[in-house]
């Protein structure tokens, strides 16, 4: 158990202690990052696990005979094994390691869905979703001549799940939707999704890019087909990801990337692939970004989600009550579920200056579409600044914020 | 003011936060079920609860609500899946949030149903 959290509280000051970036000062002032749904900042186990797997583990993984080739395979196996119990997987060959949730969803619409979508063939997905699973989607509407349906939010941003089935046909191939908007922080009961697609035989594609990190994930409770996540989002390294499939689906499916590792034979005229992962895993992997990521979850399970959780909670509530005392401000997306996201226009200048004024305080927020254009359009603004916050944030911060958008609001008007 | 109709047990209540805007969220389909609260009642806690660190700009052991402290429910919400109660305990000015299954546990190891 961590020691912030080993006599029952939760002392941020402490977990923060973890964060060597968060002592940073920028522009002469503590650096304050609330731009934790693009990426969040690493811990030091995370770092110095991936200066000790360079250091003293590396080499290339399976079929070597030497001792490092061993250590650097049980290493990555084993970051497989830490990934498929933090999704709940049955088994960890279900668990393929990929560049990122993007890389994941690539996957799955190139060799699923392609089998399985034709010609005027739907696939539904929610209009929150991150271009990440959108425009893999387009690639089989451009490709296949498929047909993409979007299931709609109401003006609060609550998933409308009624409106969702009505959407669903005999033409339905295939559902593929957020378990978290990154830009509302909606949460999606997905495993309603699951279960009203499944009805009609319909499979799923949940993204937890933005969720995995904040909300317990049982992959078999959710019973979906496919979940995927990203680990730069969850406190690990940038450049690994994880697909989870089932086991039924990953043995079915074509391979994607064509390569090494993922063989069985190859000769002259024709080739055999190798059974799943590795089957979806061509080339050299992410050997030591997939530690990271192990070490990332480590990391999280030492602390607890639950904590995480009532942490979070606090925090968005107290930056919805400040931030709701900002006259210009308004809140887009005000779900009666949502994670630890505050998504905000100000009535007089554009969300990118707000953003740039903000930085020279040293607040450090996104502004822009957040890769969710149809989204944006479905709420009439062009660019929103988002505020997101992470597990080593601070009520401190968010009145730090609250300030520096007061100035910025004093500055533009 | 209504009699305390719950009794909790205030160790256990140890998440809170001051959040004296948060009215307007909807309540689950969840709400309120066998041992939920509703907004209006009255509880009393049965001993003192402490900031574990997540009450803002206090800092962590510091007194929150007193043992026989008397407070209202205004709410129930939900939060990536775990339900809160936001609670107002009158003689402190305090408005702070408890953990759901915290609150109810509390109320079912005291056999005392919240009166409706």
């Amino acid at each position: 158990m961590h020691p912030a959290v080993s006599n029952g509280s939760y002392d941020v000051g402490r977990v923060r202690e973890d964060f060597p970036i968060l002592g940073l000062r920028v522009y002469g002032k503590p650096l304050v990052y609330l731009d934790n749904a693009a990426s969040a900042q690493k811990p030091r186990a995370v770092l110095d696990r991936l200066t000790q797997a360079y250091t003293s583990e590396y080499s290339n993984v399976h079929r070597g005979l030497h001792y490092l080739a061993n250590a650097a395979t049980e290493c990555y196996e084993g970051a497989r094994e830490k990934v498929a119990g933090f999704l709940n997987a049955a088994r960890s060959d279900e668990i393929i390691f990929t560049r990122g949730a993007t890389e994941a969803i690539n996957l799955v619409a190139h060799t699923f869905g392609r089998e399985r979508v034709g010609p005027g063939d739907e696939i539904v997905l929610s209009i929150m979703e991150h271009h990440a699973n959108i425009v893999p989607w387009h690639f089989l509407r451009e490709r296949q001549g498929a047909v993409i349906k979007w299931a709609p939010v109401d003006d609060e941003g609550n998933f409308l799940i009624d409106e969702f089935e009505k959407l669903l046909t005999d033409r339905t191939k295939m559902v593929a939707i957020t378990q978290m908007s990154n830009v509302l922080g909606t949460v999606v009961p997905v495993k309603e999704v699951v279960r009203i697609a499944h009805a009609r035989g319909i499979p799923v594609l949940v993204d937890g890019a933005q969720s995995a990190v904040h909300m317990d994930v049982d992959v078999r409770d959710i019973d979906c087909d496919f979940y995927v996540i990203t680990g730069h989002k969850l406190y690990g390294p940038t450049g690994i990801g994880a697909l989870y499939g089932k086991r039924e689906h990953l043995a079915a499916m074509p391979p994607f990337n064509g390569g090494g590792e993922m063989i069985r034979e190859v000769h002259r005229d024709h080739v055999s692939y190798g059974a799943p992962p590795h089957r979806f895993e061509a080339g050299t992997p992410p050997i030591v970004q997939a530690i990271g990521l192990g070490a990332a979850i480590d990391y999280i399970n030492s602390i607890g989600k639950s904590r995480i959780r009532a942490h979070e909670s606090s925090l968005l509530a107290y930056a919805r009550q400040k931030l709701g005392e900002i006259n210009s401000l308004r809140i887009i997306g005000t779900a009666s579920e949502k994670g630890a996201i505050v998504s905000f226009e100000m009535k007089s200048a554009h969300a990118h200056d707000f953003a740039t004024v903000i930085d020279r305080a040293g607040v450090a927020v996104r502004a822009g579409t957040h890769c969710a254009m149809p989204l944006l359009e479905r709420f009439g603004v062009t660019a929103t600044c988002r505020a997101s916050f992470a597990l080593y944030n601070t009520h401190e911060e968010i009145d730090i914020l609250a300030g520096a958008l007061t100035k910025a609001q004093e500055f533009f008007t | 003011m209504s009699q305390p109709s719950a009794r909790l047990k205030p160790a256990i209540l140890s998440r809170v936060v001051h959040d004296p805007r948060r009215r307007s969220h909807r309540q689950g389909p969840d709400f309120a079920g066998e041992r939920g609260f509703r907004p209006g009642d009255a509880v009393r806690s049965l001993t003192r609860v402490t900031n574990d660190g997540i009450y803002p700009h206090r800092d962590i052991g510091d007194t929150l609500v007193d043992g026989g402290d008397i407070g209202a429910v205004r709410e129930r919400w939900n939060f990536l899946g775990e339900a809160y109660y936001t609670v107002e305990f009158f003689a402190r000015s305090a408005v702070v949030i408890m953990r759901g299954q915290e609150m109810e546990r509390a109320a079912r190891r005291s056999a005392i149903r919240p009166s409706r």
